[in-house]
């Protein structure tokens, strides 16, 4: 079986050691909406109301690392500088570019203790760490977010 | 190579067809290939076989009113196919909106003008997209309300685009 993810060749990082797919490409919901745990709406920041992309505060004059933060802050997550797993907590990761703008999002598993990603509209999937999405097209990881689930 | 604007989108072309596509089937490698001549004949007849496909797999597929058989809607059809798929190879893999209607080839899509809303509709009835901000450039209305999801904005788009005369049920 192939997946639309390997075909396109953008995620040099990925091995068969450090990931597995996970769910079938579906082109409803982006890699933002599924790190805030949504796989039925597509989330991104943009000048103005633009149907059918959603951004949980509204219209942003910019789609930078700030929106993001400010964003999540929103929803419970606070800024950390530790990726770790820790107990009662849930950690998202959020990757830049080289011109320091948000490419991609990834939401740690509490139970496995891995990761897991929307790839654009491609599949979803779990990896084992975070470098292992670190590619030309995401870039690097920029900020660690954590929230208190207990 | 049989004529191409003889053939015509029945099933008793899809039983006769001799045409070889072998060397040449990768839709990829078809739209990267060089512009004109046998290369435009082999991606537009990529295309029409991957709608005739289609059609043949789902009887509730919204279809295109009509299928561009010769001359300049060819072209365009032609030119359309290779700007999406560069286009896709570019920004499938990437969320932001920004980065993906910005793109050049995008871009150069909504620059083909009115012309490129039929083939915009053809696609997004086989696969939902972003095309709304290029539709809405295009046609200079809107069809979708607030809170619309992705799914629920192009069936709203393919509605008008069968109120407007461009596909058909």
């Amino acid at each position: 079986m192939t997946f639309q993810y390997v075909e396109s060749g953008s995620f040099e990082s990925l091995t068969s050691e450090n990931h597995k797919p996970n769910s079938p490409p579906d082109p409803n919901y982006n890699c933002i909406a599924w790190a805030a745990g949504c796989n039925d709406s597509y989330w991104w920041p943009y000048p103005y109301e633009l149907v059918p992309y959603f951004w949980p505060l509204g219209p942003q004059e910019d789609d930078g690392l700030a929106q993001f933060i400010e964003c999540f802050t929103s929803l419970g997550f606070e800024v950390c500088e530790d990726p770790s797993f820790v107990e009662g907590y849930t950690k998202l990761a959020i990757y830049i570019g080289e011109d320091g703008y948000p490419t991609h999002m990834a939401r740690q598993l509490p139970n496995e203790r891995s990761w897991t990603s929307k790839l654009g509209e491609y599949e979803d999937i779990v990896h084992s760490d975070l470098s292992a999405l670190e590619c030309t097209l995401y870039g690097k990881v920029g900020c660690i977010l954590q929230k208190c689930i207990a | 190579m049989q004529t191409l604007e003889k053939l015509a989108l029945t099933d008793q072309f899809l039983d006769e067809r001799d045409l070889d596509l072998s060397a040449a089937d990768n839709y990829a490698e078809l739209t990267d290939s060089p512009v004109g001549g046998e290369y435009d004949d082999r991606l537009y007849l990529f295309n029409k076989r991957r709608l005739e496909t289609a059609y043949k797999r789902s009887h509730t597929l919204t279809r295109l009113d009509y299928y561009p058989e010769n001359g300049e809607d060819r072209e365009l059809e032609i030119r359309f196919s290779r700007l999406y798929s560069q286009w896709k190879a570019e920004t499938a893999g990437i969320s932001s909106i920004q980065k993906v209607v910005l793109n050049p080839h995008y871009l150069k899509i909504i620059g083909m003008g009115k012309p490129a809303i039929p083939f915009i509709l053809n696609a997004l009835a086989q696969k939902p997209d972003h095309w709304f901000v290029a539709l809405s450039a295009l046609t200079d209305d809107n069809p979708t309300a607030p809170g619309d999801n992705l799914i629920e904005a192009v069936s709203k788009w393919l509605n008008w685009g069968i109120s407007k005369g461009y596909l058909k049920l």
